[in-house]
């Protein structure tokens, strides 16, 4: 299930590589306790889950989407361009985490909409910092609007 | 001769009658008794001369004349030799040519006949061969083309030639008599000038060239004639008196336009010289410059004049011919010769194509020089040398993701096949047996000898390397191009090798990638060989240097209007010659690119400046690339030369392409390969985590290692990443402030200067430079990564960071105290993947240092190092200065 009760922070991933899932949701879950990280791994999956979210009455929040780019059929950059249109989820802040530092692939995400670009980093101990600077200024410091 | 007498009664003497004048003349005399049988025998026979009687039977002598004379018309000598002397005057008005009396004695009397008849015959064979003479001189006058007129003293005509009188339409007689101006000038008195007056006036022969309303050309001659038995006149400078004057007149037109034709060829030829942007020069069979085009002056200025000199003087600054030389070589075979050589140092012109074309006499077909031309192909030569790094960036590339391992037991002929062997034909793993014939089964037929033999000779130490291409069966039945390579890894007590291990990679991109090129080399060599051809087979090529350009010449209006072409062939043109001419660019060439190449027109004609435009049109269906240059040609006009460079056009595609390919490629292997790296490095690390208490010491130390290396590749990857892209990255020069690259550089490198407690010192004042500054920052980044990573193990990295203005130029010299560099190596650090040191002990890639090669060498700067082992080196990258 998409979304949790007021105490918690729920992020959102969508990723095809099993073992980035893996890694990505332990570095957050392993930071701090009252992150929940959700997956999926493609177009489909996401959608489903993001609408089942958009539908849902109960009390949910989502509070960030973090989507890599390059999957299977449709890619980070459509889910990035559909959230952008549904009207509960369009300010969600949503980064791109992608092993591409192609220019044009930046580019691309922040016209889009994105609120971030970072490159997914090889060292463990990497990955830990930048879940911990992604808590420290998305959760801690920004300001977003209610949902 | 033959005499016919008539006389009632001949009396000839006995012997008959002899001429006492000449011994060798006699008579045949034919005798008749009337003139009647006379008159029968004139019709029937020939005879010289006619002796008769006044007196005879019938008709008498006078009528006999008369009859010979006037009616029968007949030319010969006629003599009438009687007793009657009173009919002498009647005899000698009817045409007789002599009268003889008959007085005295007969000897007397045919004394004096036979000496008649004999001078009357020779006077009217004389007579006649003058006559006859005469005529035929005035045929030949008349069949002169020349118009041919005697002039008389008052310049009135006493001789017209047939030629003379056609030219008003007149016959030769009815010009006789006319004054010359009256005919000819249609002036009422003599035309100034006229070479005839003047002849008649000066006593010699004056010419004058003149050209007649029909625009016709006329050379006029007037000679005196000179009468040279009537004295001398003093006051003239000629002996005797003139008495008239021949005017001789000749229609030059057709010379006359062709001299027009030739001196505009001439004057054309000048401009084409003085216009074309190759260089041509004419040398003389010593090697001497005999002509050397404005184009060659401007390259070879420092050497000014040209003419005169040696061609390895001026143009190589040498003492000594070169070796080889392709002109060398025509002026011995007589063939067209042609090499690339090296350009002009310090100038973008980096290679010349020179041809050397043997110029012979056109009488002896002796070799008398040599036509050199000299086209910049410095753009062409760094596409084709950039085709073969971007194929070998991707060689490379590939050969880290795509190799199958073998290995390979000598002594029984198994063989371990991996599991990538046998996945990249397309096998499933351990599909066939790890036999060696398994392998031999699967390598193309006609490859297999080749194969075994390199294994056999690097078995018995014959090679050091086992390298090989071909071809291997795929799971489907197709052929790979693979690339085989290893070597023998383990040898028994007597040294006889047991085991051979090596790769497979597949290289069939390659392959493709190689036979592209060798299309496109052999598309060049195709075009030279047709040009080399067509040139030799060529007659006039020996004398017409015209035709060792290679371009379309075109001459234009300011609207676009042909006026002018010269092409060797139709191949190139959109429509014949002759159709062209008179039509406007813009009903030839499709709208865009008219609109294209007039704007370029309008420019060169009306700034006066040389204007470059490449634009595509088809010709006879085929799209074709072509250069125009434009040069402004006199009022409102301008001069194309055209060169076909569909050729170039397509190596820059190819090149584009293989660039494409490149980026993507590398873009993938970035994004495909790091994601299993992530995997290896992420779970280690999770496994020391989570197990730090129950795992052995020994056995986190391996997990490390494997941390280490997965970390090693990702920095392995993305260093060839950057290295790919360098090379799509367009250049943009702008100013750039060192300061500010340095301090993005070290912030980006704080991490690691901070591990390795580097100290990095900067002297000011750092010069600003021009460059792009993505570039700048890679360059920088990557020296200063490298002086702190290549330190030995005890000591802390300092590096130093300065700048030195030399003329134009800024030098950025970064200096590290490291191990330093043998000058033997020094050329090779900059390549890639060369690096000198063994991984365990300092870290890197080898990347680096070509990353800055490329990078400078992009920026279009200088880079090198000075080094001595043990002490550090210093490298150092020169780039222009910004002001």
């Amino acid at each position: 299930m998409l979304g949790m009760n007021d105490t918690t922070r729920s992020i959102f991933l969508v990723d095809d590589d099993q073992n980035d899932r893996m890694l990505i949701k332990r570095a957050f879950e392993k930071l701090d306790m009252n992150i929940s990280v959700n997956t999926a791994s493609n177009w489909e999956e996401a959608k489903t889950k993001l609408v089942e979210f958009i539908g849902s009455t109960e009390e949910q929040t989502l509070d960030l989407i973090i989507l890599d780019l390059k999957l299977p059929g449709k890619s980070g950059f459509d889910i990035l361009r559909w959230i952008r249109k549904q009207e509960k989820i369009k300010y969600i802040p949503v980064i791109i985490l992608s092993s591409s530092s192609h220019d044009k692939d930046i580019l691309k995400s922040y016209r889009l909409g994105a609120n971030s670009y970072l490159i997914k980093p090889v060292r463990f101990d990497d990955l830990i910092n930048i879940a911990k600077t992604i808590k420290n200024y998305w959760f801690d410091i920004n300001k977003q609007p209610d949902q | 001769m033959r005499i016919l007498m008539v006389d009632e009664e001949p009396c000839l003497p006995e012997d008959g009658l002899i001429s006492f004048d000449l011994d060798r003349s006699d008579f045949d005399i034919k005798t008749c008794r009337s003139a009647e049988k006379a008159l029968d025998l004139l019709k029937d026979e020939e005879f010289d001369a006619i002796v008769s009687e006044f007196e005879i039977p019938g008709m008498n002598g006078l009528e006999f004349l008369e009859e010979v004379r006037g009616k029968r018309d007949i030319d010969i000598p006629f003599i009438i030799f009687t007793g009657n002397e009173s009919v002498v005057v009647d005899a000698l008005n009817l045409g007789a040519d002599r009268f003889i009396e008959k007085t005295g004695s007969l000897n007397t009397q045919y004394y004096l006949l036979s000496d008649a008849i004999y001078k009357e015959v020779l006077r009217h064979r004389e007579e006649n061969s003058l006559r006859r003479l005469k005529d035929e001189k005035s045929k030949i006058l008349d069949s002169a083309a020349e118009h041919i007129i005697y002039h008389g003293k008052d310049l009135e005509v006493l001789y017209a030639n047939r030629a003379a009188a056609d030219s008003v339409g007149a016959q030769p007689e009815d010009l006789i008599g006319r004054k010359c101006y009256k005919i000819w000038g249609d002036e009422e008195k003599p035309c100034s000038d006229c070479p005839v007056t003047l002849a008649f006036e000066h006593g010699r022969k004056f010419t004058r060239e003149v050209r007649s309303p029909d625009g016709r050309y006329w050379l006029i001659t007037g000679s005196p004639v000179i009468d040279v038995t009537v004295g001398t006149t003093p006051h003239k400078d000629y002996d005797g008196e003139i008495i008239g004057t021949v005017g001789f007149v000749q229609d030059i037109t057709d010379r006359k336009k062709a001299e027009e034709k030739l001196h505009q060829n001439e004057q054309f030829l000048e401009f084409i010289l003085e216009a074309i942007r190759d260089g041509i020069s004419v040398l003389d069979k010593d090697l001497r410059i005999q002509y050397a085009n404005p184009i060659m002056r401007e390259w070879y200025s420092e050497n000014t004049p040209l003419e005169g000199k040696k061609c390895y003087e001026c143009y190589q600054n040498s003492e000594e011919p070169c070796d080889p030389c392709p002109t060398i070589r025509s002026l011995k075979n007589g063939t067209v010769e042609k090499d690339v050589v090296k350009g002009l140092s310090g100038t973008d012109i980096e290679w010349l194509e020179l041809y050397s074309y043997p110029m012979r006499d056109s009488e002896t077909g002796e070799i008398t020089g040599v036509v050199e031309l000299l086209t910049d192909v410095t753009e062409r030569k760094k596409m084709e040398n950039a085709i073969i790094e971007s194929k070998e960036r991707l060689d490379l590339a590939m050969a880290v993701t795509n190799e199958g391992i073998w290995d390979w037991d000598l002594t029984s002929d198994k063989v371990y096949y991996d599991p990538r062997y046998y996945q990249m034909a397309g096998y499933d793993i351990n599909a066939f047996p790890h036999r060696l014939e398994e392998f031999k089964n699967r390598v193309h037929r006609d490859d297999v000898e080749k194969v075994f033999t390199q294994a056999k000779k690097h078995i018995n130490g014959e090679i050091e390397r086992f390298d090989v291409e071909f071809r291997f069966k795929k799971s489907d039945g197709e052929y790979m191009w693979v690339k085989g390579r290893g070597r023998i890894v383990e040898r028994d007590e007597d040294g006889k090798p047991i085991r051979f291990v090596g790769t497979h990679a597949d290289i069939t991109d390659k392959k493709k990638a190689e036979e592209e090129l060798k299309k496109y080399q052999n598309n060049l060599e195709e075009l030279v060989d047709k040009k080399t051809r067509e040139l030799s087979e060529s007659e006039e090529y020996k004398r017409s240097i015209l035709e060792l350009i290679p371009d379309i010449m075109i001459k234009t209006n300011r609207e676009g209007q042909y006026l002018e072409i010269i092409s060797k062939s139709e191949d190139e043109l959109i429509q014949p010659k002759e159709k062209t001419i008179g039509k406007k660019i813009t009903d030839l060439f499709p709208e865009e690119e008219a609109v294209r190449v007039m704007e370029h027109l309008r420019k060169s004609i009306d700034d006066d400046v040389l204007q470059k435009v490449e634009y595509e049109i088809p010709i006879k269906g085929q799209k074709k690339w072509f250069e125009a240059r434009i040069v402004p040609s006199g009022e409102g006009e301008a001069f194309a030369l055209i060169r076909n460079i569909t050729e170039r056009k397509k190596t820059e595609m190819i090149l584009k392409e293989k660039n494409e390919e490149l980026e993507s490629f590398a873009y993938s292997v970035s994004h495909d390969l790091r994601a299993p790296l992530r995997a290896i490095q992420g779970f280690g690390s999770i496994l020391l985590e989570d197990n730090h208490d129950s795992i052995s010491e020994d056995k986190k130390v391996l997990i490390r290692r494997m941390n280490n290396a997965a970390e090693r590749m990702d920095v392995l990857m993305q260093d060839l990443l950057h290295y790919s892209r360098l090379s799509a990255l367009e250049v943009e020069l702008q100013h750039c402030d060192l300061g500010k690259a340095l301090e993005r550089v070290l912030d980006e490198l704080e991490n690691e200067i901070d591990r390795e407690k580097a100290e990095v010192n900067i002297e000011e004042p750092l010069h600003p430079v021009i460059a792009t500054r993505t570039l700048l920052n890679q360059i920088i980044c990557n020296l200063i990564s490298n002086a702190i990573k290549f330190v030995s193990d005890d000591q802390t990295p300092i590096v130093t960071v300065w700048t030195e203005e030399k003329d134009d130029n800024v030098k950025i010299k970064v200096k590290d105290n490291g191990i330093g560099i043998d000058r033997d190596d020094q050329e090779m650090i900059f390549n890639m993947f060369d690096r000198l040191h063994g991984i365990e002990s300092y870290k890197g890639t080898g990347v680096g240092l070509a990353i800055v090669k490329k990078a400078v060498d992009k920026l279009g700067g200088k880079f090198g190092v000075e080094s001595v082992p043990g002490e550090g080196s210093t490298f150092w990258i020169e780039l222009k200065k910004s002001g």
